[in-house]
C-alpha cells in the first residue's frame, strides 16, 4: 500500500532555472533514499507535484515541502491510498512548460493558473501523468 | 683558366678539339662513377632528377619501388606527365593547398602523396631557376602510423580504448563556452561497485575484460554526441551537452545503472557488478572543468556511501560534509614528518604466572589542534589514502626499536592492515624494521584481522608464509567477531588466536560465553596455537579465563596502555610481582 498525494502551489518569483534544479536534485537524492517517487511540473509560476510512496514517508516529506519558503499557497489537492505507483521508476520526474507537448495543454484547455483554480484533482493528476508519459526516454 | 687546377672529369673544349682526360684519370673517373651509381642505388630514399622541360634525367631503384613504376617509365627522357600516368595515388589535399614556388625561382618544397595501396610518400623537391629539379622521395607510412599511434595513446585509455582525462578536460572547456551562452551541461562520474572483488577472485585478465565490456555498454547507453571517457581503472565519466538538465542526466544515469547491473559473461563466467553515479550540472555546480569534476566526484562518493547502484546529484552541502575529512587527510599527510604519531604499549601477560610475555603496540596520533585522535577516526582514512603504508612502516620500525629495550623474553605485537598486505611491501618493511633495530624475528608478532584474508586470500596467505618463514609470529586478532571462519585456522598455522574482548564482558555470568571460550581454547591448543583473551578488567574475569585454559591475557586489569618509557618499568614491576607470587 502506498500513499499518493497531489498538491499545487505558487512559486516565489525568485525561483528560476537554478532554483528548480536545486529543488529537483534534492528531491531526487532524498526520494531515492526513502523510496519515494513522483513528478514535478513547473508551469507559469506554479508547481504541480505528485508524490507517492510508503505513507509515513510521504507525510513526513510533505510536511517539509509545505514549509518550504520557495513557494506559497500550497493546496493539497488529493491524498489517496493506492496499490500501485503511478511513477514506478522516477524518483522525481521534472517537466518544464517548454518540454511538454503542446497537445497536452490543448486536451485540457490549459490557461496559466487554471489547474490551481478550476481543474479537479483527477484532471490535474491525469495531466501530470500524460506530460510525463509523453517524453519518455530520450533515444540514443 | 690558367693556374687553376682542373678536375679530371671536366671535359674542356679547346678550339674544335675535344680534350680527353689522360687514361689514368679515365680509370679514376670510371671508379668514381661506379661508386656514385652504387651509392645512388643504395639510398634508402627514392631519388630522381628532371631537366627544365620536366624530362627524367635519372632515377634510382628505390624511386621506382616507392612509386611502383614499370621499368620503362623510369628511363631517362620519360616526361613527368608519362610517369604520372603510372602513379597510382594522388597528392593530399593539405599538400596541394601549400604555396607553390614562383616560376623561375629556386627553392625547396615538401609534398605529400597518398597511394592507392594506403602508403604515404613524402617528396622533397629542390628546384633550380632553370626549372630543373631533384626530388627525394620517402615512404613515411610507418612513421605516420607511429605518430598517429602515439597521438592516440596520449589521449586514450589503453585498455578500454576510451578517451582519457586529457580529452575530458578539453571537451569540458569547449562545453563551458556553450554554457557561457546559456547552454546546460551535465557531467556524470561513475565508479564500478564490486570491481575489486571481481579482479581479486577471477584475476586481472578477467577484470580487464570486464572493463572492456563496461566501456562498450557505456557507449551503447550514451548518445553519439555524449563523450564517454575512462578516468582510471574502474572510473568513468560522461559529458552530456546540449540536452535538457537535470532530466537527461537522470535518464542516462538510470539507463547506465540498469545496463551495468545486468550480468556480464566473462569467458563463460557470470559476473555481477553495479555502478555508483554522481552528477553535476553546469553552470549551477561548477564554473569550470575542474570544479564541475570535483562536484560530480563528490556526488559519486555520496552515491557509493548511500548504497551503490544508485545516482546522486551534487548538493553544495556534500562539499561541506567532506571538508572535515579533507582537512584531516591533509593533516594526516603531514603527521608523519611532523612526528605526531606515538606508540602506546599494553602488556600481554601469562594467564597463570602473570609474567609479561608480550607487549602490543598501539598507534596514537597527537594532532596539534584536535589532541589525541583515536585510531578509529584515522586508520580508515589512512587506508583509503594508502598513507597506511608509510605509517605502518614507521610503526614497525619504531616498535621494533623500542622492543630492544625490553627483556629478550618479551615480544612486541604489531597490528597490520589489509592494505599493507595488498600493497606488497609488508615483507620488505618487516625485514627492514628487524635489520634496523637488530630485533630477533622471533620477538616480533604481527596481529592481523580476518579482513586481511578476506581481501585477497591467496596473496595474504603467501605473504604470511614468507613472514612466518623468517621466524616472525602471526596472531589472528578479534577472533569471534565477523565471520570467524574456522577455515582460516586450516589455511594458516597461526601462532596465536586473540579472542575478542566482547566475549569477556559477560564471561563471569554467561555459561554460553564460557562454553564458547573453552571451545576456542581447546581448538586452538589442539592446533598448537596459543590463546590471548583481550579486555580483562576484573579479577573475576581473569580467574575464569585462566580456568578455561587461556594462555595469555590482556586488559586494564593487568596493564593499561602506556608510553614507551613507562612500559620498561611496567615489565620490570610485573616480573617482580609474578616472582613474589607463590
Amino acid at each position: 500500500m502506498f500513499d499518493r498525494l497531489l498538491y499545487i502551489s505558487r512559486a516565489q518569483p525568485t525561483v528560476d532555472a537554478r532554483g528548480v534544479y536545486d529543488i529537483i536534485r534534492v528531491a531526487h537524492n532524498r526520494n531515492s533514499e526513502y523510496n519515494l517517487t513522483g513528478a514535478l511540473l513547473f508551469l507559469d509560476g506554479y508547481f504541480v507535484q505528485v508524490l507517492e510512496g510508503e505513507p509515513f514517508r510521504v507525510q513526513e516529506r510533505f510536511a517539509i515541502i509545505a514549509a518550504d519558503p520557495r513557494h506559497e499557497d500550497v493546496q493539497l489537492r488529493q491524498t489517496s491510498r493506492v496499490n500501485t505507483r503511478m511513477f514506478t521508476d522516477q524518483w522525481m520526474a521534472l517537466r518544464l512548460k517548454s518540454s511538454i507537448d503542446s497537445r497536452r495543454f490543448e486536451e485540457i484547455d490549459y490557461l496559466p493558473g487554471l489547474p490551481a483554480t478550476h481543474f479537479d484533482a483527477a484532471t490535474v493528476l491525469g495531466f501530470v501523468q500524460a506530460c510525463c508519459v509523453d517524453l519518455g526516454l530520450p533515444s540514443t | 683558366m690558367p693556374g687553376r687546377r682542373r678536375h679530371p672529369w671536366q671535359l674542356s673544349m679547346k678550339k674544335d678539339r675535344l680534350e680527353l682526360p689522360a687514361p689514368s684519370d679515365l680509370e679514376r673517373l670510371k671508379a668514381e662513377n661506379a661508386l656514385l651509381r652504387d651509392a645512388f642505388g643504395r639510398l634508402p630514399q627514392g631519388l630522381c632528377a628532371f631537366d627544365g622541360q620536366d624530362r627524367l634525367l635519372l632515377a634510382n631503384a628505390r624511386y621506382r619501388e616507392i612509386w611502383s613504376l614499370p621499368e620503362y617509365a623510369v628511363r631517362p627522357g620519360t616526361t613527368l606527365a608519362e610517369i604520372m600516368e603510372h602513379t597510382l595515388g594522388c597528392e593530399t589535399e593539405h599538400s596541394r593547398s601549400q604555396p607553390r614556388l614562383e616560376p623561375g625561382s629556386e627553392g625547396t618544397r615538401k609534398r605529400e602523396w597518398t597511394l592507392d595501396d594506403g602508403r604515404v610518400v613524402e617528396v622533397v623537391v629542390s628546384r633550380r631557376a632553370d626549372g630543373s629539379c631533384i626530388a627525394l622521395c620517402e615512404d613515411v607510412t610507418e612513421l605516420r602510423d607511429a605518430h598517429l599511434r602515439i597521438a592516440f595513446l596520449a589521449r586514450h585509455d589503453l585498455l578500454t580504448q576510451l578517451p582519457n582525462r586529457a580529452v575530458l578536460h578539453e571537451e569540458l572547456d569547449r562545453a563551458f563556452m556553450h554554457v557561457a551562452r546559456g547552454g546546460e551541461l551535465a557531467l556524470l562520474c561513475l565508479n564500478l561497485d564490486r570491481f575489486k572483488p571481481v579482479n581479486d577472485s577471477f584475476g586481472h585478465a578477467v577484470g580487464d575484460e570486464l572493463l572492456r565490456q563496461v566501456a562498450a555498454r557505456l557507449r551503447a547507453c550514451a548518445r553519439s554526441s555524449d563523450l564517454v571517457v575512462c578516468l582510471a581503472g574502474d572510473e568513468f565519466a560522461i559529458v552530456q551537452a546540449g540536452a535538457q538538465q537535470p532530466t537527461s542526466a537522470t535518464v542516462l544515469a538510470g539507463r547506465i545503472i540498469d545496463s551495468l547491473s545486468s550480468v556480464f559473461d566473462l569467458d563463460g563466467q557470470p559476473v555481477h557488478i553495479s555502478t555508483s553515479v554522481g552528477v553535476a550540472v553546469a553552470p549551477f555546480d561548477g564554473a569550470d572543468a575542474m570544479s564541475l569534476l570535483r562536484s560530480a566526484d563528490l556526488a559519486m562518493y555520496r552515491a557509493k556511501s548511500d548504497g551503490r547502484g544508485t545516482l546522486r546529484f551534487f548538493e553544495p552541502k556534500m562539499d561541506a560534509d567532506m571538508r572535515p575529512r579533507r582537512n584531516l587527510e591533509a593533516d594526516l599527510r603531514l603527521a608523519l614528518e611532523r612526528g605526531e604519531f606515538e606508540l602506546a604499549y599494553q602488556p600481554q601477560v601469562n594467564a597463570a604466572s602473570h609474567i609479561v610475555c608480550g607487549v602490543e603496540a598501539l598507534l596514537r596520533w597527537r594532532h596539534p589542534q584536535l589532541g589525541v585522535v583515536s585510531p578509529l577516526d584515522f586508520i580508515g582514512l589512512a587506508e583509503d589514502t594508502r598513507l597506511i603504508i608509510p605509517i605502518g612502516r614507521w610503526v614497525l620500525e619504531q616498535a621494533c626499536r623500542d622492543a630492544m629495550m625490553w627483556p629478550a623474553s618479551v615480544r612486541v605485537a604489531i597490528n597490520v592492515s589489509a592494505v599493507q598486505f595488498r600493497h606488497g611491501s609488508l615483507l620488505r618493511d618487516v625485514l627492514g624494521a628487524l635489520q634496523l633495530s637488530g630485533l630477533p624475528a622471533s620477538r616480533l608478532e604481527l596481529e592481523i584481522t580476518e579482513s586481511v584474508i578476506l581481501a585477497d586470500a591467496q596473496q595474504a596467505l603467501s605473504t604470511l608464509r614468507e613472514v612466518h618463514s623468517l621466524g616472525v609470529q602471526v596472531a589472528l586478532d578479534d577472533f569471534g567477531t565477523g565471520y570467524s571462519s574456522v577455515s582460516y585456522l586450516r589455511d594458516f598455522p597461526f601462532d596465536r588466536i586473540k579472542i575478542d574482548r566482547s566475549f569477556v564482558r559477560d564471561v563471569d555470568t554467561s555459561s554460553v560465553t564460557q562454553a564458547i571460550i573453552r571451545a576456542v581454547v581447546e581448538l586452538s591448543h589442539s592446533l598448537g596455537m596459543s590463546t590471548t583473551v583481550e579486555g580483562i578488567e576484573t579479577p573475576q574475569q581473569l580467574q575464569i579465563v585462566q580456568q578455561l585454559g587461556c594462555t595469555e591475557v590482556q586488559g586494564y586489569l593487568v596493564g593499561r596502555p602506556c608510553t614507551a618509557a613507562e612500559i620498561v618499568e611496567v615489565i620490570r614491576k610485573l616480573s617482580l610481582t609474578a616472582a613474589e607470587e607463590p
